[in-house]
């Protein structure tokens, strides 16, 4: 998002509720509107904000009346979610089917990401019966309200049903700019800086190694990239929250001060809180419950691990479907399965840390620290690319 | 209180703000000592030449516009060893290394030499070379060297750099103004830009500064990149060579603006000499010797009315006799190197060489430069 539109959904999200009656049409079509800019600001046209349009009129209807026909349907559309999904972020894919569809890099669909996990969750509540029904306009600005388009949150629909109904507040004003302010000074100031010294593969392609100073090198450019990704996208989600506030519909947080957790399962509980939720409820549980009615459940934790890399893996493919982010996955999946080993052994000790403050401090920082290096670490994969480079930035945090 | 009058509270409120702060940036201008703050040197290695960059994001550099920043930002502002004779070297792209990595430059090829004087002293050289054709950046800069208890001025120049017509114009001049004027006053230099045009208010304020404060940052936060590669200059796969095929006239590049005192001839009052002169003054009060350069310049031996795409010859000859007789009448140190590279060891333009010629002529010039002083 450019600071341009980010500029013009602010004043849309400050005007808008002042003509209270228009408000949630006025944001309906500042929502198409924005999609629409946004789509022209990474590639020109029209086809695919309206398909957006398209897509989300059509799940509504869907989910009006609860028949076996229209379930059967839903199922269909969840597959066509995911099958145009898998076709964005799938290379092999997009190389296959190319020059027919004209897709590859100029085949952005802007929002998609966001927009097909609202969709599907819409989808599968409808299937399951769970589904809170609203009115086609507020569903509609529910799917493709702009400022959380292009970086999310992930609402789910009870949640803004919820936020619609809270009468706008006239501390919205000063409450919206601190988060608005917060929102881009994370982004545009601290994230796009140590952007300038965070891991990319051209750098890690560039950099020397075999020292002491180049492993210290090293250690700083997977710091800033750590904190440059965290600020990054965080710093969207505060601009969305506050606009959104602006706007009179208070979003879902994201993150939660995830690089102070003292482990990897509250970290993923404050990172990305809204994906790593979706992925909670619509796979992860169903799949242990799935998976505990073969035979694997003689093993439980081996019936863990496979629901946990499952999902991590899964959530590193809604990043990009490609080796490393399936790495990335593991090595979470793996990391939080660790974890869970670690906790049920060391739940014996306790009351003896409990009952020494020091230890207990001592514990809680590297416990911190451990996680937020297990986290780190973890970039790497999904910063670089290549395995020569996954490869050459490991060996350059030891010196090699 | 209705909604949009909160509304306008808060923008008005948002704009106070914002002015007040203008205001206090505007007084207390904290550009200024911030530009004295480098992590070079201090945190990360320093910088083997100052930072120009076409291409930021790959050559992990920014360029900067206040010389205060670049020289603490660089090699020269460590402090100096009992036993270094300090090398400053001066001029254009040429010196600066344009195609060239840090470790190819002609200062970088003197330090490989390692030499010692006759006294034992380590010749260390520091390129303070900066990528624009003007003889006035190269004083600026030559000013602040004195002030890193410089040894001996080596002072590459050529014809380009000498034109009255195009001293100015150029970012890094423009961002030091006041200074410019100042010099102006004192030495009243053949400056046809002058008076430049003077800084306006909303320059001095944090919006007017956003840029340079910008600049700065990005400088710093470059810092691991640039420890981490060394690299600070992007070199590109292909290089496309300096033309040959010369165009078949004798203008000048800057046939406009250069004041001919008649056609086909130019006088030492021509070109600024004034400025070398005054630099060379400057660092002989101080006790530094100089030695004034005509630099390599590519030659198109078999074309009747051109040495190269910036020469036609009667103007380059002109020239050449011109620095020679104000050598001799203000009895410089002074070296006509215009020849001293083959013509086939140019890269992309007429003055920019390959890295082994670059580096053959860096000793053949640190030799002649510091002829006595070697055992």
């Amino acid at each position: 998002m450019t600071l341009i539109l980010i500029g013009g959904m602010a004043l849309c999200a400050l005007l808008i509720p002042l003509f209270s009656a228009l408000r949630l049409p006025l944001l309906l079509f500042a929502s198409v509107i924005f999609l629409i800019l946004l789509q022209w600001d990474v590639s020109p046209t029209l086809w695919l904000p309206l398909a957006s349009v398209a897509l989300t009129a059509g799940v509504w209807w869907l989910t009006q009346r609860d028949t076996p026909a229209r379930r059967r349907m839903a199922l269909m559309a969840m597959f066509c979610i995911i099958g145009i999904f898998a076709l964005l972020k799938l290379p092999a894919l997009q190389m296959a089917s190319g020059d027919a569809l004209n897709i590859g890099q100029t085949f952005a669909w802007i929002g998609f990401s966001y927009l097909a996990f609202r969709l599907l969750h819409v989808l599968l509540d409808f299937r399951s019966g769970r589904l809170k029904q609203l009115p086609l306009m507020q569903f509609a600005l529910y799917a493709l309200f702009f400022p959380a388009i292009a970086a999310g949150p992930i609402a789910r629909v009870e949640q803004f049903a919820q936020a619609l109904e809270v009468p706008l507040a006239p501390e919205r004003f000063k409450h919206g700019a601190l988060r608005l302010m917060r929102g881009l000074f994370k982004k545009f100031v601290l994230a796009d800086s140590l952007a300038l010294a965070a891991l990319s593969p051209q750098l890690v392609n560039d950099a020397q190694t075999g020292t002491l100073v180049s492993a210290a090198m090293f250690w700083l450019m997977l710091y800033a990239y750590a904190f440059r990704l965290f600020l990054d996208f965080s710093g969207y989600t505060d601009i969305a929250i506050g606009i959104g506030i602006w706007a009179g519909i208070k979003l879902p947080e994201n993150f939660e001060a995830p690089y102070l957790k003292r482990n990897l399962q509250a970290f993923w509980n404050s990172w990305h809180i809204t994906l790593s939720t979706w992925f909670r409820l619509y796979f992860f549980t169903p799949a242990s419950r799935e998976l505990l009615r073969t035979p694997l459940k003689a093993w439980r934790e081996g019936v863990v691990l496979t629901a946990q890399l499952g999902t991590m893996v899964l959530i590193g493919l809604w990043h990009g479907a490609t080796l490393n982010f399936v790495l990335w996955g593991i090595w979470h999946g793996v990391g939080l399965w660790l974890f869970r080993q670690w906790s049920v052994r060391a739940a014996s000790w306790d009351a003896f840390v409990k009952a020494r403050p020091l230890l207990a401090r001592l514990i809680s920082v590297l416990s911190v620290l451990a996680t937020f290096h297990y986290v780190a670490l973890g970039w790497i994969f999904f910063a670089l690319p290549e395995p020569e480079l996954i490869g050459k930035a490991f060996g350059g945090l030891i010196g090699r | 209180m209705s909604d949009s009058v909160r509304l306008w509270r808060v923008l008005v409120k948002a704009a106070t703000l914002f002015v007040l702060f203008n205001v206090l940036w505007y007084a207390a201008q904290p550009l200024d000592w911030l530009n004295r703050l480098s992590v070079y040197g201090v945190l990360f290695p320093p910088r083997e030449r100052f930072p120009f960059a076409e291409f930021p994001e790959v050559s992990y550099a920014v360029t900067v516009n206040s010389l205060e920043q670049l020289f603490a930002s660089h090699a020269i502002a460590r402090p100096k060893a009992a036993d270094e004779f300090r090398v400053v070297m001066l001029g254009d792209s040429a010196i600066w290394g344009y195609l060239l990595r840090a470790d190819q430059t002609q200062a970088a090829c003197i330090n490989a030499l390692e030499l010692r004087t006759e006294d034992g002293r380590r010749v260390r050289a520091y390129n303070l070379g900066y990528p624009t054709l003007t003889v006035i950046k190269d004083f600026l800069i030559l000013r602040r060297a004195l002030v890193y208890q410089s040894d001996l001025i080596i002072w590459s120049t050529s014809l380009a750099s000498l034109y009255p017509s195009d001293q100015l114009d150029f970012p890094l001049i423009l961002a030091h103004r006041e200074e410019v004027s100042a010099l102006q006053a004192q030495y009243a230099f053949k400056l046809d830009q002058y008076p430049l045009p003077s800084r306006a208010w909303q320059e001095r304020t944090f919006f007017g500064q956003r840029r340079d404060i910008a600049d700065w940052l990005r400088h710093q936060l470059y810092a691991p990149a640039w420890a981490s590669t060394r690299i600070d200059h992007v070199l590109p796969r292909f290089v496309a060579p300096h033309p040959v095929n010369l165009l078949p006239d004798d203008n000048v590049l800057s046939v406009n603006v250069l004041r001919l005192r008649e056609a086909g001839k130019i006088a030492p009052e021509d070109l600024n000499f004034d400025v070398l002169k005054a630099g060379v003054e400057l660092a002989a009060a101080q006790g530094v010797p100089t030695v004034l350069v005509n630099e390599p310049i590519y030659r198109n031996e078999s074309h009747p009315l051109r040495y190269n795409t910036y020469y036609p010859r009667w103007a380059y000859d002109g020239y050449r006799v011109a620095f020679q007789q104000v050598a001799e009448r203000e009895g410089w140190r002074y070296f006509d190197l215009w020849d001293a590279v083959p013509p086939d060891q140019f890269t992309d333009t007429d003055f920019h060489m390959t890295p082994s010629a670059n580096c053959a002529y860096a000793e053949q010039l640190i030799y002649l430069a510091l002829d006595e002083q070697l055992p």
